[in-house]
């Protein structure tokens, strides 16, 4: 009798649709373990990478959760039924089983293969840069903050990044000193930004929900690198294409003259007492990634890399003593007095 | 078996083994093994303190208990000690106690080369923490990533305390690698083939492979960042064309054999735990022992799951995942077999065996989330997020450690003769297990909720608040824990009930002994019919196909020619005293090193020439 065996590649096809089914049918989100109201949570995708992950997440977790149960019923019966009973006989002395064996392997195999399909073909979607335009964006991380460039914009910002949604981004991930990661949860995994080398993330970010014209996502670094690490942190605002247009616009705008007294003698400090040498205050100007980009910090919430809210006290004190607000920080104590410190709040809070 | 009178040599009569030199200068591998255990326990106190320290700092948001810097040196000493200093000497105290009583051994291989592994293991240990007194302790985490190592951005002096400590006790564990090697394959008692070998020792020498094999690639890993601080070259400066990636490499290629070097011993303790207390052999001990093998070689296969963040490209993103996912299936395996060896059994729920049960229970959920993060694109998220602190304590803690301490509460009476007081030992694995669900457990939510590893502080409204609340309070409960296993083992050793030879109905040979077993450890060279000598001893053989024919009469050597007992030695310290001293002398002057260069040649000779 003939019998017709189907070729590798045939099997490795019916294989991955039925795995990609089954674990397709898996895809069932359980909305306490999304902790949804949560800002840096890894369960609520707002980008097509954050939701191709998302796809694999969750059957991954029903999976293991099965396996969990499985092991631990098997261990709860075994642990009851088979207690040592008074006067009982020695039990059958069985030293093996090798069908029951063979089975136990084989069951991993095929849970294993079955999670490797969908792992495998996202890795590659990840790490392909998508066909047609991409806006660009450089990512450079340094102890301890971000910058980031727009090349096609000609502008800078500095722990903040804005993305237009809908359209495909490409970053460009660099480090300035030593290895940080960049990771906004909700927007995808986490990417090294490597000394030395150039790293990548292709993603398109959602739009963000109805009636808001931008949605603020937090990050962080997530890879130690030295003292004040943990205050290395960051913000994605992701715009509607008209809300982009408009950040845009008003980034390109020069830095404000300050109109108000206190503020121009801040202005005068800001030149005076040395800031100038390693902050700019010109929106285009890529050159400066020695230290944050100050052109529009008024219109920041938050400062010193995301970490504290932007207010006059926060500022002060940090203009006052950087390093007692973030240890180990590479901008200098210049020994500001009094009437310095509050000229330069006035002045860095009115760069709108 | 009658026991024909040992005369022993005099240097092992009963003054001469007592008193702080004979410890100092002893050469027994059970006093050996004591010594590595009581070094190990107390640094799990440290390791803990460290612990406790990161808890409390982290119990609520933007807290100053510590400061930042202090913060990453606490989280690089605790993983340290608890790696280096606490898991595998604690694993090492066990190869030495017992794997020579296992396969019916007078000692180990070299005796004075396990004593220099002691000795330098000690050393390596005080002078990394040492770094506490003098000014710095390392931290730039347990892995070191360059080039946050590098002279210009830690210029302090921890990291050399660091680097050169890990490289003193990577000499100790090669020298014990080799040691081991040799013993196993080449002392074991007539009978003993390599598949009658008991589980606990085939794990001890997979163990010493993989100590042998990684620890050369974290030897030339230090030695290039030694050399990069110390001497100005830049292996890993990327401005002059350095590479941070390459120490990346280096470090798991060794790190992820370690994983295995701390969780296989414990695998091994439960693999004898389980069978005695359920009076049935273990289910398919071949299968066991070559998934253990399995492990050992695709252990050496997956270092790159580490770095899958770090921007290799798809391909090695793909073999590595997928490398990785076929290492779960032996480590799958094992968790089947030792559900089928007690499934049918008769279990008898003393506190080792109820160690090893929660090392079933709880390995599983570390395995599991081990699985999870083989997928790359689910491991972008858990990559040094606490998704990942949750999965290693859960094999750490809940596999290593529980194993560990099933094999304390197992092996006790036979090193002390007295048994350890079993309602404590009951509190203590409860306590065990509520603490250590509770502090890991909520870990996961946190990793979850984006919570990177390593922070010093954090703001509230991310969600973080409770679990870390949560986990501090467990990281208490695991603390008590400890304090009451501490207090049971002294009272214990004080005076706990007598165990006599075979308190717990043993099937290996340790248990044909005296607990504590003589000097000499055998009378007679034990005969081995199966792998369960004493069993069959009592039972008789359950193999009905085995070889049960007595090893003939003259096999069996008289004592006056198979015991060998070789004098106490102080060499081996000296020794080890120069390595240290070698190594300490980088950072003090040049000539210290060259005294420890002195010293190291000196002692080697002396040791050479002493009389057997």
């Amino acid at each position: 009798m003939h019998i017709r065996i189907p070729s590798i590649r045939s099997m490795l096809t019916s294989v991955s649709t039925l795995t990609l089914l089954g674990l397709g049918g898996c895809y069932t989100r359980w909305e306490p373990l999304t902790f949804k109201d949560d800002p840096q949570s890894t369960m609520m995708p707002l980008s097509d990478l954050a939701l191709s992950t998302d796809e694999i997440y969750w059957p991954v977790i029903w999976i293991t959760v099965g396996i969990f149960v499985l092991v631990q019923a098997l261990l709860t019966v075994a642990v009851f039924k088979f207690r040592e009973k008074p006067g009982e006989p020695m039990p059958e002395q069985v030293h093996g089983n090798i069908n029951m064996e063979l089975g136990w392997t084989l069951l991993p195999v095929i849970i294993l293969v079955a999670i490797s399909f969908p792992t495998v073909t996202r890795i590659w979607a990840a790490q392909t840069a998508p066909e047609g335009e991409v806006f660009e964006i450089k990512v450079v991380g340094k102890q301890w903050w971000f910058a980031f460039e727009y090349p096609e914009l000609g502008l800078v910002t500095a722990n903040e990044v804005h993305l237009p949604a809908g359209r495909p981004v490409h970053l460009a991930l660099h480090s300035g000193d030593v290895i940080h990661a960049f990771w906004i949860p909700r927007l995808g995994g986490k990417r090294d930004l490597m000394p030395g080398r150039i790293n990548h993330i292709w993603l398109t970010a959602d739009m963000p929900p109805e009636g808001q014209d931008s949605i603020r996502l937090e990050g962080q670094c997530a890879e130690l690198c030295g003292d004040s690490h943990a205050l290395m942190r960051m913000e994605a605002i992701v715009h509607t294409p008209e809300s982009f247009d408009k950040w845009v616009a008003a980034q390109k705008q020069a830095a404000a003259t300050p109109t108000e007294p206190l503020a121009a003698k801040g202005a005068e400090t800001f030149l005076a007492a040395g800031c100038i040498a390693c902050h700019s205050t010109d929106p285009s100007n890529a050159q400066a990634f020695l230290a944050p980009n100050l052109s529009h910090f008024g219109s920041r919430p938050r400062l010193a890399a995301d970490r504290f809210e932007n207010n006059a006290e926060n500022l002060a004190a940090w203009l006052r003593n950087p390093q007692a607000v973030k240890p180990g920080a590479t901008m200098p104590n210049l020994n500001l007095n009094d009437q310095q410190v509050d000229a330069l709040v006035a002045y860095l809070s009115s760069l709108k | 078996m009658a026991s024909p009178a040992i005369v022993l040599p005099e240097h092992c009569s009963e003054e001469k083994l007592s008193g702080i030199w004979s410890w100092i200068t002893t050469v027994d591998h059970k006093r050996i093994g004591v010594m590595y255990g009581v070094s190990a326990l107390s640094f799990f106190i440290l390791g803990g303190v460290e612990a406790l320290a990161i808890r409390t700092q982290l119990a609520m948001p933007n807290q100053s208990i510590v400061g930042a810097h202090f913060y990453n040196s606490l989280v690089t000493m605790h993983a340290t000690t608890m790696i280096f200093l606490m898991v595998m000497p604690l694993s090492a105290a066990f190869f030495n106690y017992m794997v020579p009583l296992m396969i019916g051994a007078r000692d180990v291989a070299f005796p004075r080369l396990n004593a220099f592994s002691f000795w330098t293991f000690l050393f390596g240990g005080l002078f990394i923490n040492s770094s506490f007194f003098f000014g710095e302790a390392p931290a730039a985490g347990w892995f070191g990533y360059a080039n946050l190592t590098s002279i210009q951005y830690s210029p302090g002096p921890g990291v050399d305390f660091w680097a050169l400590g890990l490289q003193t006790l990577g000499v100790a564990s090669l020298a014990a690698g080799f040691n081991f090697i040799a013993t196993i394959l080449n002392m074991r008692a007539p009978g003993m083939s390599l598949m009658r070998m008991p589980v606990f020792v085939w794990m001890t020498l997979v163990v010493q492979f993989l100590v042998i094999l990684s620890f050369p690639m974290i030897t030339v890993a230090l030695i290039l960042l030694t050399f990069d601080r110390m001497f100005g070259t830049n292996f890993y400066v990327p401005e002059a064309g350095g590479d941070p990636l390459l120490w990346q490499h280096l470090f798991w290629l060794f790190g992820h054999p370690e994983v295995y070097i701390l969780i296989l011993p414990a695998m091994g303790i439960v693999s004898e735990v389980l069978p005695v207390f359920a009076r049935k052999p273990l289910f398919g001990a071949p299968f066991v022992i070559f998934s253990g093998i399995l492990i050992g070689f695709v252990g050496f296969g997956v270092w790159s799951h580490h770095m899958f963040t770090t921007g290799l490209g798809p391909v090695a993103d793909t073999a590595f995942s997928l490398a990785t996912m076929l290492i779960a299936i032996p480590t799958g395996v094992k968790i089947f077999n030792w559900l089928a060896t007690i499934w049918g059994g008769s279990i008898r729920f003393t506190t080792a065996m109820l160690f090893a049960l929660g090392f079933i229970s709880m390995f599983t959920i570390g395995g599991l989330s081990g699985v999870m993060h083989a997928s790359p694109p689910i491991d972008l998220h858990h990559q040094d997020s606490y998704f990942v602190v949750a999965h290693f304590h859960y094999v750490l803690y809940g596999g290593a450690i529980l194993g560990l301490f099933s094999g304390i509460y197992y092996w006790f009476p036979k090193i002390t003769g007295k048994l350890m007081d079993e309602s404590w030992g009951k509190v203590h694995f409860w306590s065990s297990l509520v603490g250590l669900n509770v502090t890991f457990f909520p870990m996961h939510f946190l990793g979850m909720q984006g919570m990177p590893r390593r922070v010093y502080t954090y703001e509230g409204g991310f969600g973080w608040d409770i679990w870390n609340l949560c986990a501090t309070v467990g990281a208490f409960t695991l603390a008590l824990s400890a304090l009451i296993f501490f207090i049971n083992l002294l009272k214990s050793l004080a005076n706990g009930e007598q165990a006599g030879n075979d308190p717990w109905d043993g099937a290996t040979l340790e248990w044909t002994l005296t607990s504590p077993p003589p000097v000499h450890n055998f009378d007679l060279m034990p005969k081995v019919t199966s792998e369960r000598p004493f069993w069959d001893q009592k039972y008789g053989s359950t193999h009905g196909h085995d070889d049960t024919t007595e090893v003939a009469e003259e096999e069996q050597l008289p004592a006056e020619i198979h015991i060998h007992m070789p004098p106490a030695s102080y060499w081996p310290m000296v020794v080890s005293f120069g390595v240290i001293t070698f190594f300490a002398g980088l950072m003090i002057h040049p000539v210290v090193s060259v005294v420890g260069a002195l010293t190291v040649i000196v002692g080697t000779v002396a040791w050479t020439f002493e009389p057997e």
